[in-house]
């Protein structure tokens, strides 16, 4: 009755289910903590270097600059692992009601990388549409952060936003948007 | 003298009789458990709407935030609930069997509803363009299971293990099978 093997295996089930009451518990907590706390962004578009026709791949494409500053260090909470934050230039185009590109990410692996300051940044990845449909188009880049924690549920949130048009007509010249 | 050999035989029938039905019982709780995992599996996949709800990441494209042996759940409501960029996803080919988790970094949607999705792991360097073969530019809604809602860090690491070494899982398995057919109550 009160052999070895049912001894071991009630107590892994017990440990099994504490631990999983334990990071539900404390895992809500912390989502709770994120949803009340915002960081401190400031976004701005900078310049479009240049904008084409990309004849292989049949869209268009250009390439941007921007400015971003972002403060985490006050949301930086215990659950937060890793914060890939990143930002999305969304717009219309006659084919297609929503795009959204991610132009720039960058993941931050604790509270020493929880502040940002990038000037004249360039896009990780270029500004591509799906097809030819970036002119004279009014682009919205926006801020955006998911924080992956070291339980629970992950986390989505948005801060700080800028607008620009894109040019009427492909250009090799810059465009400045300061 | 030949009575005590009739009660002794009918004792020892009975016996047999009662491992007998003793073993019947153990298979039928094994066979009830296996039954309540898979209707508990089932259960998830009814609520989340997503053919694998529970998914183990199997490579390190997602480092350093996600690794190798971690858990992630998933949701697939592709009526109400929009992809974004920046969702982590759950995606499979056609031509590949194995699911790969990455992140959504383009998404273009026709007024009907159609998406368009450019997949990446965040820690490679180039799109998963090549990974989608020659003849495909970007993954449509059909091919994506689900994306992940929550993160359980290691719990899938014994899946990694069996997967990696197939001769723990059949120790396991033989093991396991042993414990529940003949272990005491």
């Amino acid at each position: 009755m009160h052999a070895i093997g049912p001894r071991v295996n009630v107590f892994f089930t017990h440990l099994m289910t504490m631990t999983f009451v334990l990071v539900a518990i404390g895992s809500s907590f912390s989502y709770m903590q994120l949803r009340k706390s915002s960081p401190i962004v400031d976004l701005r578009m900078s310049e479009m270097s240049f904008l084409r026709q990309l004849q292989r791949e049949k869209c268009d494409q250009a390439y941007i600059k921007f400015d971003l500053d972002a403060d985490f260090r006050k949301m930086w909470s215990w659950n937060i692992n890793h914060m890939y934050v990143y930002v999305v230039a969304e717009y219309q185009s006659s084919t297609h009601t929503r795009n959204e590109v991610v132009v720039w990410d960058s993941i931050l692996s604790g509270r020493q990388d929880a502040l940002i300051a990038r000037k004249g940044q360039y896009n990780k990845y270029s500004l591509k549409d799906h097809g030819y449909g970036l002119r004279n188009t009014p682009v919205t880049l926006k801020f955006k952060y998911n924080i992956l924690p070291y339980m629970g549920p992950l986390f989505y949130g948005e801060e700080g936003q800028t607008s620009f048009n894109v040019p009427a007509n492909y250009t090799s010249r810059s465009v400045s948007f300061a | 003298m030949m009575e005590m050999l009739q009660t002794f035989l009918f004792y020892w029938r009975r016996f047999k009789d009662l491992k007998k039905r003793q073993m019947i019982l153990q298979v039928v709780n094994l066979g009830m458990l296996l039954s309540a995992a898979l209707i508990m599996y089932k259960t998830f996949m009814l609520i989340s709407n997503s053919e694998s709800p529970i998914v183990v990441v199997l490579s390190g494209s997602m480092e350093p935030g996600v690794h190798r042996g971690d858990l992630l759940l998933l949701t697939n409501y592709d009526k109400t609930d929009r992809l974004v960029s920046g969702d982590i996803v759950v995606y499979k080919l056609p031509e590949r069997p194995v699911p790969i988790v990455h992140r959504i970094i383009k998404i273009h949607e026709t007024e009907d509803r159609k998406i368009d999705v450019l997949s990446k792991g965040d820690n490679n360097i180039p799109d998963d363009r090549d990974l989608y073969g020659p003849y495909r530019k970007w993954l449509t809604r059909p091919m994506i299971a689900g994306r992940a809602f929550a993160f359980l860090p290691y719990a899938g690491m014994l899946t990694i293990i069996m997967n990696d070494y197939p001769q723990v899982k059949y120790v396991l398995l033989l093991s396991l099978s042993l414990f529940a057919l003949v272990g005491a109550d």
